[in-house]
């Protein structure tokens, strides 16, 4: 049994509202979760799970040309779902380190995904065709062939171990700014 | 503690725009790859420089520099102005997709979720940063 916070009457259990008074009264079951006691995990691999999978779909992993999009839209599930723990009490660094953790699982996982895609499902017909729209671009050559490079039939090595890396820079880092973006507009709390 | 994150952030802001800005005039190739994760890069919707294309494309670009003001001039973030902002956003792409595409009202929109969004970006990272040095301290 829960006790209102502003005249004390005995509350139903995860009742909003005092049913003497008209109080709202967050549950004690999220209100008692101490600071410091987030879980991070769950939601971080949730929204690395979203955000990896939705990066590494064909055409589906265009989205992520407009600013990472998939990669702040993961962040943004993980900051809500961490939310749920605190509603509204989220800080601005839950958001960041959720975020965080989110962009670098999910670097993985599109990493891990995109091997078999390129092995099994990519064909030279494709790769051709992604090329030939490279070449519109207005770029230098050498930055035209190293982009096509990455867009090969087969399993390489060094390529993979590359696309790791620039995937957990630019998921992490993307994934951290809709993290914290979300926990600002879930948060009724002022930055410290 | 916050301070120097706060200027290493605004170092790390300015050397991603000069890397927009230098990549075609010193044909960059690495840092065409790097940005093609995060932007569409067409030829079209970009600024040029010396006949090629800038990193990034016209908006992002515009986010990029609004991003860079905002750390340098805004201090509190303005939660209800990010909101504003990001609906001004959304607004103009629906427009631009649908009934009049125009690039100035793309850089403004741009520069002004830039802006709005830094101070709140800055404060979530150095939050983040004095939560891990306090967390490692007490270890």
């Amino acid at each position: 049994m829960n006790q209102c916070k502003q005249c004390g009457a005995t509350l139903p259990q995860d009742s909003r509202f005092c049913l003497q008074c008209g109080t709202e009264n967050i549950p004690s079951a999220v209100s008692t979760t101490p600071q410091g006691e987030l879980d991070f995990l769950k939601p971080a691999i949730t929204g690395g799970l979203a955000l990896g999978i939705l990066s590494a779909i064909p055409l589906l992993n265009y989205v992520n040309a407009c600013c990472c999009l998939w990669a702040q839209g993961g962040g943004a599930l993980t900051a809500w779902l961490i939310n749920k723990q605190r509603p509204g009490g989220l800080k601005y660094s839950d958001g960041a380190l959720g975020g965080v953790l989110s962009g670098l699982i999910g670097a993985v996982v599109a990493t891990i995904i995109n091997i078999p895609i390129q092995m099994l499902f990519l064909t030279q017909e494709a790769v051709d065709a992604f090329r030939a729209q490279l070449q519109q671009a207005n770029m230098p050559p050498e930055a035209i062939e190293m982009i096509s490079r990455f867009m090969q039939p087969g399993f390489d090595i060094s390529r993979t171990l590359i696309s790791l890396l620039v995937n957990m820079v630019t998921l992490g880092l993307f994934a951290m700014i809709g993290g914290i973006i979300a926990s600002a507009i879930l948060s009724r709390k002022r930055p410290d | 503690m916050r301070r120097p994150i706060r200027l290493a952030l605004i170092l790390c802001t300015v050397l991603w725009c000069l890397a927009i800005v230098l990549a075609p005039l010193f044909h960059l190739a690495p840092v065409y790859l790097f940005f093609s994760k995060i932007c569409h890069q067409l030829p079209t919707r970009s600024w040029h420089l010396y006949g090629e294309q800038l990193g990034l494309c016209i908006r992002c670009t515009s986010l990029s520099l609004g991003f860079l003001g905002g750390l340098l001039l805004l201090r509190v973030p303005n939660v209800r102005w990010l909101k504003i902002s990001i609906a001004i956003t959304a607004l103009e792409w629906l427009l631009a997709s649908t009934v009049m595409d125009s690039e100035t009202l793309r850089v403004l929109s741009g520069l002004l979720l830039g802006a709005t969004a830094a101070p709140v970006i800055r404060t979530g990272v150095e939050e983040m940063f004095v939560r891990a040095r306090t967390a490692h301290e007490s270890m």
